[in-house]
């Protein structure tokens, strides 16, 4: 008798545990039906695998600061430096792994600040439709979705003293509203469910309702949002810092890297297409990776 | 006091629309008892279910107007009710179970958390621990007559077939012991059979627990099967209100005859007649009896006056001329 009775409990726990486990498998399933979406999953994890051990993995970690070395100026891919040298004599290979850094924390960085905020006012703004909440929140979005996101970033960050700081804000400011926008659209629709009407009838308060009701029906557009956005703040920060407008030498960034090597571009290659390389490399999983998001979190096909 | 647990007073409710006012309830009066099983019979889109969503106030309040008319429950006007009131009322008096119930239940969450949450909600469990809480989700489940509580109470609700969905929701309008129930159409979404056991299941726990049941249908045979009372709703009017077997013996309202014509017999062979022409507009309703346009027995008077109610006996009303 005794024994049957822990049997039963740890069937209990199994049963528990064992319905996360399958949720999860049910993910990963889905996820990796397109070998697409394993490919980026890989490539996001190599990047940022790359960006934590920089100073590990590359070959010459102080060649990211102020190092002058002319007697090796100029060299192109060969045995010691695989990527070549810049017209400084720096390793390419080791600024390129260090510009990771920054375009990753670039990307956490404002999607950490701009989600919750974007999804909160999407949030009110939805559940509110028709009053003057929504009117305020919707109509300050338009205002913010009007202004060219690389223009408006370049006029804050000359305003603002060129760097790293200055063009993050820049992008945060931009990004929060298209958040507000995809929450909005999401609980102006799931408001009206019953589920949410049975909340209201069995006297749930509003924070509940919000909160717990309709948010969670929320989130995997946001998920697979933001995977799809790192990309993109990459590919503005690499612009901005392009027009010299990011992350200022010696420090590495993609951007820079590419505008200083332009100018020798025939003869010195290398100098412009490992950095742009590593870009395209980046953006390319963090595409793949949003991809397979969305046909994972999609509810229906199962 | 008396014994009357809700009491509705010539309630109107309006939508507006964009060409205008759709008067949608027209000044109806309702009453029931405690322990009284109830129904509110009538064709889609009579206002039945509007009438049922303004005792709780979950109306639109943008779309929709009250203009007149008073919902006594317990004594007390729900319509002048503040938030809290009402949320108090929702909360341990009034429950409502809806026709949809694949909808009625949130995807991102499993049966077992929504039960809990609705313990919760309600002060009268508020000091119980999460062990006791989740033994009594367990036996609101096994209420419903679901075996398994174990794995059920661990499912999302997609994993669940639409008689099971249902049984969830009456569990969780019952979880906690509340005087009125209201069941708006709960077997329309599921087939015969599980209709006839929903609806069975329905019954023995509103008896069990001596609640009031209200019970919205558009089936006669429901309501004769179900109830005690019947009110007979034609485009937002009650035509007639009687018992449930006065109702089925002696119908007086052409509706309700017509209604009753409708229904194929056993011992007769088929359906004889309808009734002809459709439900009136909403919009600018005729000043007269709102049924006068589809009733083979219309008089004069009936396009041009409102016919009041006319008290059979004590407990038979009809609203025709043709018993004045």
């Amino acid at each position: 008798m005794k024994t049957c009775l822990a049997d039963n409990k740890s069937r209990k726990k199994n049963i528990v545990s064992e319905s996360i486990k399958e949720n999860i498998k049910i993910f990963w399933y889905k996820f990796s039906k397109n070998k697409l979406s394993v490919v980026g999953l890989s490539i996001v994890i190599l990047t940022m695998l790359l960006a934590l051990f920089a100073s590990y993995i590359a070959p010459y970690p102080e060649h990211v600061q102020e190092y002058v070395d002319y007697d090796s100026a100029n060299l192109p891919p060969n045995s010691t430096n695989l990527f070549g040298t810049d017209i400084f004599g720096r390793d390419m290979l080791t600024r390129v792994i260090f510009s990771f850094r920054d375009a990753l924390l670039m990307g956490i960085i404002v999607l950490v600040i701009s989600v919750p905020i974007g999804t909160f006012l999407g949030l009110i703004a939805g559940y509110y439709s028709g009053t003057w909440i929504e009117s305020t929140i919707m109509r300050t979005t338009d205002i913010f979705l009007a202004l060219p996101p690389l223009l408006f970033a370049l006029a804050i960050a000359s305003v603002l003293e060129p760097g790293f700081k200055s063009s993050v804000s820049a992008i945060t400011v931009l990004w929060w509203p298209w958040y507000t926008r995809v929450v909005y659209g999401m609980a102006q629709s799931i408001k009206n469910e019953y589920f949410v009407k049975n909340a209201e009838l069995i006297g749930a308060s509003k924070v509940h309702i919000l909160i717990k009701e309709i948010l969670p029906n929320c989130l995997s557009p946001v998920f697979t949002k933001m995977a799809l956005d790192v990309g993109w703040i990459i590919l503005i920060g690499a612009s901005l810092s392009f027009v010299g407008l990011g992350e200022q030498p010696p420090k590495p960034a993609f951007g820079q890297m590419i505008s200083d090597g332009v100018r020798y571009m025939p003869e010195f290659w290398w100098m412009v297409l490992f950095p742009a390389l590593g870009v395209a490399f980046t953006i390319l999983g963090f595409n793949f990776l949003g991809d397979g998001m969305r046909d994972a979190l999609d509810k229906g096909v199962r | 006091m008396d014994t009357t647990l809700l009491n509705i007073k010539d309630l109107q409710i309006w939508y507006k629309t964009y060409r205008g006012n759709a008067k949608v309830v027209d000044k109806i009066n309702f009453y029931i008892n405690k322990g009284e099983k109830v129904a509110l019979v009538g064709e889609s889109g009579c206002g039945k279910t509007t009438t049922m969503k303004s005792i709780l106030q979950i109306l639109d309040a943008r779309n929709s107007i009250i203009p007149n008319g008073e919902i006594l429950y317990k004594g007390k006007d729900i319509l002048k009710m503040t938030y809290n009131d009402l949320k108090d009322i929702r909360r341990k008096e009034v429950s409502m179970i809806s026709q949809a119930p694949s909808a009625a239940l949130n995807p991102v969450y499993t049966v077992g958390e929504q039960i809990i949450d609705i313990i919760k909600y309600s002060d009268q469990f508020k000091k119980m621990s999460k062990k006791e809480m989740k033994k009594l989700a367990f036996e609101k489940i096994k209420d419903v007559m679901i075996p398994d509580q174990e794995r059920i109470y661990n499912t999302y609700p997609h994993q669940l077939s639409g008689g099971m969905k249902q049984r969830i929701c009456i569990a969780m309008s019952l979880v906690v012991p509340k005087s009125l129930l209201i069941a708006d159409e709960p077997g329309t979404a599921l087939d015969v059979t599980i209709q006839k056991q929903i609806h069975k299941l329905l019954e023995q726990l509103v008896e069990e627990k001596n609640m009031s049941l209200i019970m919205i249908t558009h089936s006669l045979a429901v309501a004769r099967e179900m109830t005690e009372r019947i009110y007979v709703m034609y485009a937002g009017n009650i035509v007639e209100t009687c018992k449930t077997i006065e109702l089925f013996n002696n119908p007086l309202h052409p509706y309700t005859q017509g209604l009753m014509k409708c229904v194929p017999r056993l011992t007769g062979g088929g359906i004889f007649e309808g009734i002809y022409g459709y439900v009136p507009d909403y919009i600018n309703p005729a000043p007269g009896c709102r049924f006068s346009p589809r009733c083979s027995y219309a008089m004069e008077i009936c396009n041009r006056k409102k016919p009041p109610v006319f008290a059979i006996d004590k407990e038979h009303q009809v609203s025709c001329f043709k018993y004045s």
